[in-house]
């Protein structure tokens, strides 16, 4: 396939071959790129959107785990950040959609305080426009809390616990207007209730007409001339084999690179367009750890919002949120020995609620490395971490648990707070810690000391002259909160930026 | 005064944690000379099929959680998973894990797993998921997961677990 075409294009598009020329080539179709897209079309300008998963419609999910891992996950969900003292897996989506097409659609906007610091520390944003494109991402989005009836058991039985202790708190908002309750968010939304960025920014970006979105492309290389990008090269990736088959060549004036926070600095790195060492350090994680509260009551925590509910221990470094995985994950989760106590307490399943804290992490070390990405679970945040895990416990017995389960390996069943005190108390060490990260950020930092980020405040990447990055890479720091308002809205200013200078 | 024999001095399960260790250390090295695939089956062979068999129907006997893992016919579906169900390149570090484990207890126990009784395998498996080394750690959880993949991804299963989401009923595409 030769030359430009608006709309959406797969590998059965390509005869084995694929070259275009755009005004800019977005890569990486999830919340930052596809923001970037809409600001850049809207611009006027051509853009084509090259992305290594495939176009998906919710028909198409399967409902089921191991295949979800397959064809929504980076790297089929094997993807972890290793230590010394134990290892994180560290979720990414793929497709068209990106992470947006396996997450709970979760929506805050950047925290006042996060946003003054980045500020005030890096520079960010100064247009001082930040908050007006939080607005537009919301806006386009369809932020709304999900109606009572279709929050499930899962979701007001948390809130009964939390609001029996007096915790701050509320339901959770989130970009799914349309949602029906099935709890599937995470295997993708098979009602199509959800808005990912597929459904949003990039449709109204092809709306425009000067928008490709080409799918079953795996970038691999930005040949330049040491400051400008020529080209974005790579190989077009058979969908059911997920094997290369054949090449692709994209020609641009700019680059919006938004490979997300392990993808862009690997890039960066493999092209030789790193500016400095800071490209892959500073990688933050929200580690997220679970507690399985056991009721008398059917909870069915499959059958309503995903993530619905949530409580605000911000000022102690922490958020509890409600979830719902599928049973083998939900599993996997429980710290119990294999044997006839972890049956038992899986035969529980329909009477077991689920929920985690989720830490701002502040002292935590990762550094993304060309095939690895390691990790030093900071102490701080383990201690944030188990803190989190026993209010967790501490609002579900408040709601008449019978007994919690966390995700901490030798805790046991725990029936009453002396014992999760005992169990979950702050020398646990990460080792016995099944900890999750689903929100890394930070590797290709934003500020304006050449010396000590990887981008400039309009994202342009120090020592280049036409490569941005747009995506959760991109955060000066630790958000704190789930982060795709905050990606989607770099991803519009970014787009802004880099369309004025085409 | 009598010493006794070092391998004495250690419990069953520190001496499983280090047969396990020297397991995995010669499973890294030594993946090239797997066995065929048994018949019926596109990546695992015949004994690791066995070894598999015996570990499910450890974890998944008959019971409040459904039916037992080889009355599915769950090893199939792990090797369904390694085949491309799941993802291609899991397949022989699952295979190094697998002996791994066998090697593990083989050298820790002086018997296969698969001729040990009930409660021995569901001894060791406990053992198993104790804290000890990363790379120990690692090897437990990705036996756990696929295992629990192939096993509550089952109808039957999801059934008698009374997990059922009206988001199944919704209509679906073949992808």
């Amino acid at each position: 396939m030769r030359g430009f075409t608006p709309g959406k294009h797969s590998f059965e598009d390509y005869g084995g071959a694929l070259s275009l020329e755009v005004d800019v080539a977005v890569l990486g179709a999830g919340a930052g790129g596809a923001a970037a897209a809409y600001a850049l079309a809207t611009a006027g300008h051509t853009v084509a959107v090259i992305e290594e998963g495939r176009h998906w419609r919710p028909a198409q999910f399967q409902r089921s785990n191991p295949w979800a891992l397959r064809n929504l996950y980076q790297d089929q969900g094997a993807r972890a950040a290793m230590g010394t003292g134990g290892f994180l897996p560290v979720n990414g989506g793929k497709g068209v959609g990106g992470s947006t097409l396996i997450n709970s659609a979760i929506s805050f906007k950047t925290p006042a305080s996060v946003l003054k610091g980045w500020r005030e520390d890096s520079g960010f944003n100064p247009k001082g426009d930040f908050e007006r494109l939080l607005d537009e991402v919301w806006s386009t989005v369809g932020v709304i809390v999900n109606p009572e009836p279709i929050q499930g058991r899962n979701n007001t039985i948390f809130k009964q616990g939390a609001e029996a202790l007096g915790l701050k708190g509320g339901w959770l908002e989130r970009g799914a207007p349309g949602c029906t309750g099935c709890g599937a968010c995470q295997i993708g939304c098979p009602s199509g209730g959800k808005n990912s960025v597929d459904r949003t920014f990039l449709a109204k970006a092809l709306h425009t007409g000067r928008v490709g979105v080409y799918a079953d492309c795996r970038v691999e290389d930005l040949p330049h001339d040491g400051a400008r990008v020529s080209s974005a090269t790579g190989r077009l990736m058979e969908p059911n084999a997920q094997a290369p088959a054949g090449g692709f060549e994209v020609k641009a004036k700019r680059f919006v690179l938004s490979g997300g926070p392990i993808g862009s600095p690997r890039l960066l790195k493999r092209a030789g367009l790193a500016p400095n060492e800071h490209v892959g350090q500073h990688l933050h994680f929200h580690p997220a750890a679970g507690v399985f509260g056991a009721f008398d009551e059917d909870i069915l925590h499959w059958k309503g919002v995903s993530q619905g509910y949530y409580v605000d221990a911000w000022d102690e470094g922490y958020l509890l949120e409600t979830s719902t995985v599928t049973p083998d994950l939900h599993y996997v989760g429980l710290g119990l020995p294999f044997g006839p106590e972890l049956n038992a307490v899986m035969a529980d399943l329909r009477k077991t609620a689920s929920a985690g804290a989720m830490v701002h992490d502040e002292d935590t070390v990762g550094v993304v490395n060309a095939n690895s990405i390691s990790l030093e679970f900071g102490d701080g945040d383990r201690r944030r971490m188990l803190a989190g895990l026993r209010r967790c416990a501490e609002v579900y017995f408040a709601a008449g648990a019978r007994y919690v389960v966390s995700s901490v390996a030798g805790a046991g069943v725990m029936r009453d707070m002396a014992q999760v005190n005992a169990q979950l108390h702050e020398d646990v060490s990460f080792a016995r810690i099944t900890a999750i990260s689903s929100h890394p950020m930070g590797t290709c930092r934003t500020g304006d000391d050449p010396a000590e980020s990887v981008v400039d405040p309009s994202g342009l990447v120090w020592g280049t002259d036409n490569l941005h990055v747009a995506d959760a890479s991109v955060f000066p720091s630790s958000l704190g909160v789930n982060p795709q308002i905050t990606v989607m809205a770099c991803g519009l200013m970014i787009g802004a930026e880099a369309a004025a200078r085409v | 005064m009598v010493t006794p024999p070092r391998a004495a001095l250690l419990s069953r399960r520190r001496a499983l944690t280090l047969g396990l260790m020297a397991g995995i250390a010669v499973s890294v090295y030594a993946t090239t000379d797997l066995e065929p695939p048994a018949p019926g089956m596109k990546v695992l062979g015949a004994s690791e099929r066995a070894l598999l068999d015996a570990v499910g129907d450890t974890l998944f006997p008959a019971g409040a959680l459904g039916p037992a893992w080889s009355s599915l016919g769950l090893s199939e579906e792990v090797d369904r998973l390694l085949s491309g169900g799941l993802s291609e390149k899991m397949a022989t570090p699952f295979r190094g894990l697998l002996r791994a484990l066998g090697m593990g207890v083989a050298l820790s126990q002086g018997a296969r797993f698969v001729n040990l009784g009930p409660a021995e395998r569901l001894e060791l498996l406990s053992a198993f998921g104790e804290v000890g080394p990363l790379p120990k750690r690692l090897a437990h959880d990705a036996l756990k997961s696929v295992m629990a993949m192939a096993y509550f991804g089952h109808a039957e299963v999801q059934r008698a677990l009374g997990y059922h989401s009206f988001c199944h009923d919704l209509p679906r595409e073949g992808a």
